[in-house]
């Protein structure tokens, strides 16, 4: 009798066991099933991690890991995080009038752009990227001429400032808006330093203060997001030293100078390499680089095929990048 | 105030309750002793497996051979990199696995390999059209050759159109009751009187397509063609859909004998065609697969059929995610 109910114990024990770990087949775990068949753990695995997308996911997530284990998130990136959430959340606060309405529209905003699941991934992200900068920082500083050639030699640099002159209608401007513009060309005829005109006369209030100065300037720069497509691309067409005929925006007239195009003044200037500098996101192949500099150790043969042969392909593809250029 | 306990003899109720029990000495056999080991061991295992695999945001799904795939600067697991990947596209595969061994099971190549081939070029010249060939298609998806990428994409596909219109052919009065479908065409007018008029001058679909063509009403003539509940009302202005379930009703093609009022000054007049909706099987069969929800009815129609069950806790409420009818609970 005793015998049966420690049998009968053993049996439901061995039944829990079994679903400690989900639905298990012949040793297989099972993900999912139909009447007609299962669809184990080993199907789905080989079928997500062949092809072109399985081997992009390989690289992101042995990166992920890499940036995780050894670039961890700080309190101080986590709190840069919060901070950047929040300033995103008053806009939208700003826009709709309350807060619970403006967290709702982020998300959905979040959400429709395919690239966040939710707020708080969206932050984890914020983090990340934090995380995977500082993994550039570390390897840029290490290897900081060598980079900074290819840069200048890639991504044409300089040094540029701007005067920007506002008109609600570029294309109608009012008399006022005329007589401020023709001021601005005829202080620069005479011979008027341009910094000196940007800070008296310049209605760019981001640039305004610097003396105009955008800073350095290259082909990977973002200024058209704020002033345009023409003022993008006219800021890396001038030449050490000139200044550039009026670009008519959308809402302003613009003056840009370039400074300097001189390779040692920019590298002196990128050397202390920030969170901000270029010299992270101009080339975006160069993480595979940052990636072979780390010790990797493959216990896997196909593992070690499908990453090595990625990072050949897009180290391939930087390199025929830079024939062409 | 403190409640005063009363103590209480309990002796006597001891004496009086007691039963006489013979007294044996509790002694165990080999076989029980090796059988309780074996439980202890089998819970043991069983709790630390547990505790190893809990994790409340974790997949309890794992994969055969789990171990660290690369050391050195960077541990990755193999188990890691399959929950990554899982994360990335495991509910919609799941969702395919399943619907793909359907499909499979429901359409026996022998009755229906012709219509799968005749999708399959459907499918492959759209793409021709759209890349200039079929193998630009494939690689600029990341499939290695055309071989493969229709065995993995392009029979599935097709395979699945094929399945809706089974779908579409068996639950036909299911679907008709649900979609409320009707054919209709529209002249849109601002008096009252003259959409009366109309509704007495067309007796019949010439009349009302001449009607339709005539200059004083041809800005204002529309040809709908098929609509169901579905049908968006900035497709289809709410008057005239809320008059829908009336249309599909109707018996015989003919003029709808009610004005609609759609607002001041627009009146509109119905003609509804196809009402014989036998003789057109094929014509709504064909119109129906293009309705917006079809396709995923379709899957949820056939994965419940087929008692498509997901284990693994994470994986379902991302594939309920995707669609929360796709799995029973």
């Amino acid at each position: 009798m005793k015998t049966k109910k420690i049998t009968a114990l053993a049996l439901s024990s061995m039944l829990l066991l079994s679903g400690c770990g989900g639905k298990t087949v012949d040793g297989k775990s099972i993900a999912a099933s139909t009447s007609i068949s299962n669809i184990s753990a080993d199907t789905l695995y080989d079928q997500l991690s062949k092809g072109t997308s399985g081997k992009n996911a390989l690289f992101s997530y042995v990166l992920d890991q890499l940036i995780d284990q050894k670039f961890p998130a700080t309190d101080d990136m986590k709190k840069n995080a919060e901070d950047t959430y929040n300033q995103v959340l008053n806009s939208y606060t700003q826009q709709y009038g309350d807060e619970d309405t403006a967290k709702k529209q982020l998300e959905t905003a979040l959400k429709s752009s395919g690239s966040y699941k939710s707020i708080d991934d969206y932050k984890k992200r914020l983090v990340y990227s934090m995380q995977y900068a500082e993994m550039m920082k570390s390897y840029i500083k290490k290897h900081f001429n060598t980079v900074f050639d290819d840069y200048y030699k890639i991504a044409n640099p300089r040094k540029v400032s701007i005067i920007a002159v506002s008109a609600a209608d570029p294309t109608n401007p009012t008399a006022d808006e005329k007589a401020n513009l023709k001021e601005v060309q005829d202080l620069l005829k005479e011979g008027q330093d341009f910094g000196t005109v940007a800070k008296k006369y310049s209605t760019d209030t981001n640039t305004k203060d610097a003396k105009g100065s955008l800073g350095i300037v290259d082909s990977t720069s973002s200024l058209s997001d704020t002033y345009g497509t023409d003022v993008q691309s006219k800021a890396t067409e001038l030449k050490s030293g000139e200044t550039s005929d009026v670009i008519t925006g959308s809402s302003a007239f613009y003056i840009l100078h370039c400074d300097t195009t001189d390779k040692e003044t920019i590298k002196k200037e990128l050397k202390s390499v920030d969170i901000n500098s270029p010299l992270i996101t101009y080339d975006n192949y160069l993480v595979y680089i940052v990636f072979n500099s780390y010790k990797i150790n493959y216990n896997d043969k196909t593992i070690k095929n499908t990453l090595q042969s990625f990072i050949k392909e897009q180290l391939k593809k930087r390199s025929d990048e830079r024939k062409d250029s | 105030m403190a409640e005063k306990k009363e103590s209480v003899d309990t002796t006597q109720f001891r004496r009086i309750h007691k039963v006489e029990v013979k007294k044996k000495r509790f002694t165990l056999s080999k076989k029980s002793i090796a059988m309780i080991v074996v439980i202890v061991l089998i819970i043991a295992g069983c709790l630390t497996g547990y505790i190893i695999t809990k994790n409340s945001d974790g997949y309890a799904t794992k994969v055969s051979g789990n171990k660290d795939v690369i050391t050195g600067d960077v541990t990755v697991s193999k188990q890691g990199y399959f929950e990554y990947l899982l994360d990335q596209s495991g509910a919609q595969k799941t969702v395919d696995n399943a619907y793909n061994a359907i499909t499979n099971k429901e359409l026996p190549s022998k009755t229906y390999q012709s219509q799968i081939d005749e999708e399959v070029k459907k499918l492959e010249d759209s793409y021709k059209s759209y890349m200039g060939s079929v193998e630009s298609y494939a690689t600029s998806l990341g499939y290695k050759d055309v071989k493969t990428f229709r065995e993995e994409f392009v029979t599935p596909t097709a395979k699945k159109t094929v399945l809706k219109n089974k779908y579409l052919k068996e639950q036909y009065n299911t679907i008709l009751k649900n979609y409320t479908p009707a054919y209709i065409k529209t002249i849109t007018v601002e008096k009252e009187s003259i959409a009366l008029k109309l509704i007495k001058q067309a007796t019949s679909q010439e009349a009302f397509d001449k009607l339709m063509k005539d200059s004083a009403y041809s800005s204002n003539a529309n040809d709908y063609k098929l609509v169901t509940s579905k049908t968006d009302t900035t497709t289809l202005n709410k008057r005239i859909k809320n008059n829908l379930s009336k249309f599909s009703s109707m018996k015989n093609d003919g003029v709808y004998p009610t004005v609609i009022k759609q607002s001041t000054k627009k009146y509109v007049v119905v003609y509804v065609y196809n009402t014989d909706k036998n003789k057109n099987k094929d014509t709504y069969i064909n119109d129906l697969g293009s309705v917006s929800d079809i396709d995923s009815n379709a899957e949820i129609f056939y994965l419940k059929k087929y008692k498509f069950t997901v284990y693994d806790k994470k994986l379902k409420k991302e594939i309920k995610a995707i669609n929360k009818k796709y799995i029973n609970d």
